[in-house]
């Protein structure tokens, strides 16, 4: 029990007082304050969660986040599984991926807002463009990852190729799917924000420019801390929740 | 029901990276009796796995005639179970979904899974694992699995290739003698692949020496009838004949 407590909650319990320290360090300092101290943010925090604006503003970044996601998955699923199992369409696909990966993201928000205008559609092209290219890559790689040998295995028993697909193949390819989608939903609501910020007027990263420009750091960084809090909890609970109980065969380590 | 096999002028080529043939296995002749327990020795890379693949149905691309047949004509299929070096169970499916799986496959009716499952990891004495996934097994533990897996089909023939090479040697004497206790209940033909002559003489009836590559063959064979059943590991009359094996088999690497 002692020694769980020393492994769990204490050194937890220590990183949190360690990153207060430094903020309000950081927010005392006797010279020029860096930050607002945490408290403060929290006083606007609690002030407005109650007011309908920032849930609203929540709303359209929550909505951007899931089309963008959504967008970039249903390219990139397809075309990873080509590129890990088929020759063709690695000669045919595989440099674009990879150019892609090049670009700058700020090049594709740019090229999506005056290509297709300054509207919700562009923003969400945007966001998927920016994040489809590494996401792609992510699931080619666990293409090439399904195990043979099970393949084998199974046709040895006497399968069915249909059946090998669908009870050896697919169920491989759905963990490393799983992670994929973790990793890409984490990448887009990053992007959502850049995206927001350049050419929307509304949404959390709108906010967090309009206080910005206001230099009022500490409405920045209420916006932020609120932001991360519900991607935190829609990564950890939801996700994590999702994905515990389709790999409970995994090993415990991947759940942390 | 067991079955026989009969190898004749077999050949197999693979086509190597740069293009040119590669003639794994020449001229190889195997006949194999129903119920008998023939192990297959030669040094790695012979062509070992290349022939249990072709034999097992995984490969069809070869030279010759394998042929598998049992006495009684007119039947299906013979079922045939292949246990790997590694216990290649699904991750995702529990012990006993592992060994349903195989069930699936080779079309044992579902009326019959319950007591096959029970049966077969009682045999390998995991019956308290059903539930477990394979990930929360030791090694040894799940190659037990992938055992239990093979018998459960009742196959008419067991190929296996190096079932126990990857693992530890207390676990690996331990997995010999499960694997004979089993064997020795019903008698399946078993086609056994090793690079172990001291393996090799413990568990067969009969041992097959492959000569190293390319172009391996066939070149000794060495009955093993003289030695009593049920084997045991303290039977000094086992290293007289290990010590004649390896000597064999030396001269062939
Ligand atoms: N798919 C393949 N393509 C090319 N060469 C192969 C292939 N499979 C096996 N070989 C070659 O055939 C030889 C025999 O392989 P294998 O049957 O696996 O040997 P063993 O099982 O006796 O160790 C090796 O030299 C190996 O490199
Ligand atoms: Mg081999």
């Amino acid at each position: 029990m002692k020694s769980r407590l020393f492994v769990g909650a204490v050194p937890r319990l220590a990183s949190v007082a360690m990153l207060l320290t430094i903020w309000y360090a950081a927010a005392w300092l006797p010279a020029k304050p860096l930050l607002p101290p945490p408290h403060q943010v929290l006083i606007y925090l609690a002030q407005d969660i109650q007011k309908p604006e920032i849930w609203k503003h929540l709303g359209v970044t929550l909505m951007r986040i899931f089309l963008g996601f959504a967008l970039s998955m249903a390219i990139a699923i397809p075309f990873g599984i080509a590129l890990g199992f088929s020759a063709f369409a690695r000669h045919l696909f595989g440099s674009w991926v990879v150019i892609g990966l090049m670009i700058p993201s700020l090049v594709f928000i740019i090229l999506a807002y005056t290509s297709i205008g300054l509207n919700e559609f562009a923003a969400v092209v945007a966001a998927a463009l920016a994040v489809v290219w590494v996401l792609t890559i992510n699931i080619w790689e666990s293409a090439k990852a399904v195990d043979v040998k099970l393949i084998q295995m199974a046709r040895g028993f006497g399968l069915s190729s249909v059946r090998i697909v669908t009870s050896v193949v697919l169920p491989q390819l759905a963990a490393s799917l799983m992670a994929s989608a973790r990793f890409g939903l984490g990448l887009v609501w990053k992007m959502v924000l850049f995206v927001e910020l350049l050419g929307r007027s509304n949404g959390i990263g709108y906010q967090i420019e309009y206080y910005h420009q206001l230099f009022d750091l500490g409405r920045v960084l209420e916006y932020t801390v609120f932001f991360v809090a519900i991607m935190l909890l829609i990564e950890v609970v939801v996700l994590g929740g999702i994905e515990r109980r389709l790999f409970r065969w995994r090993p415990a380590a991947r759940l942390a | 029901m067991s079955v026989s096999i009969a190898i004749r002028d077999f050949a197999k080529e693979f086509q190597t990276a740069d293009g040119s043939r590669l003639r794994v296995l020449e001229n190889v002749d195997l006949q194999v009796a129903p119920g008998e327990f023939v192990t297959i020795l030669g040094p790695s890379g012979c062509g070992k796995s290349t022939l249990l693949n072709a034999l097992s149905g995984l490969d069809t691309s070869f030279e010759g005639v394998v042929e598998i047949g049992r006495s009684a004509v007119g039947a299906a299929k013979p079922r045939i179970a292949y246990l790997f070096q590694e216990p290649r169970l699904l991750p995702w499916r529990t012990v006993r979904g592992n060994i349903e799986f195989a069930l699936d496959a080779a079309r044992v009716p579902k009326s019959e899974w319950p007591a096959r499952c029970e049966r077969w990891l009682q045999a390998v004495g995991l019956a308290s694992f059903a539930d477990y996934f394979p990930l929360q097994l030791s090694g040894g533990m799940q190659q037990r699995v992938s055992i239990a897996r093979a018998f459960s089909i009742e196959p008419e023939l067991l190929l296996m290739d190096e079932p126990f090479s990857a693992l530890d040697e207390i676990t690996a004497l331990r997995m010999r003698q499960l694997l004979l206790s089993l064997w020795e209940a019903d008698r399946r033909t078993v086609l056994f692949v090793t690079h172990n002559s001291l393996e090799s003489v413990y568990l067969s009836d009969r041992i097959v020496v492959m000569k190293s590559g390319p172009n391996s063959r066939i070149c000794e064979e060495i009955g093993l009838g003289h030695l009593r059943r049920p084997r045991t590991y303290d039977d000094p009359a086992q290293y007289e004949t290990q010590r004649a094996v390896l000597a064999t088999l030396m001269r062939y690497v």
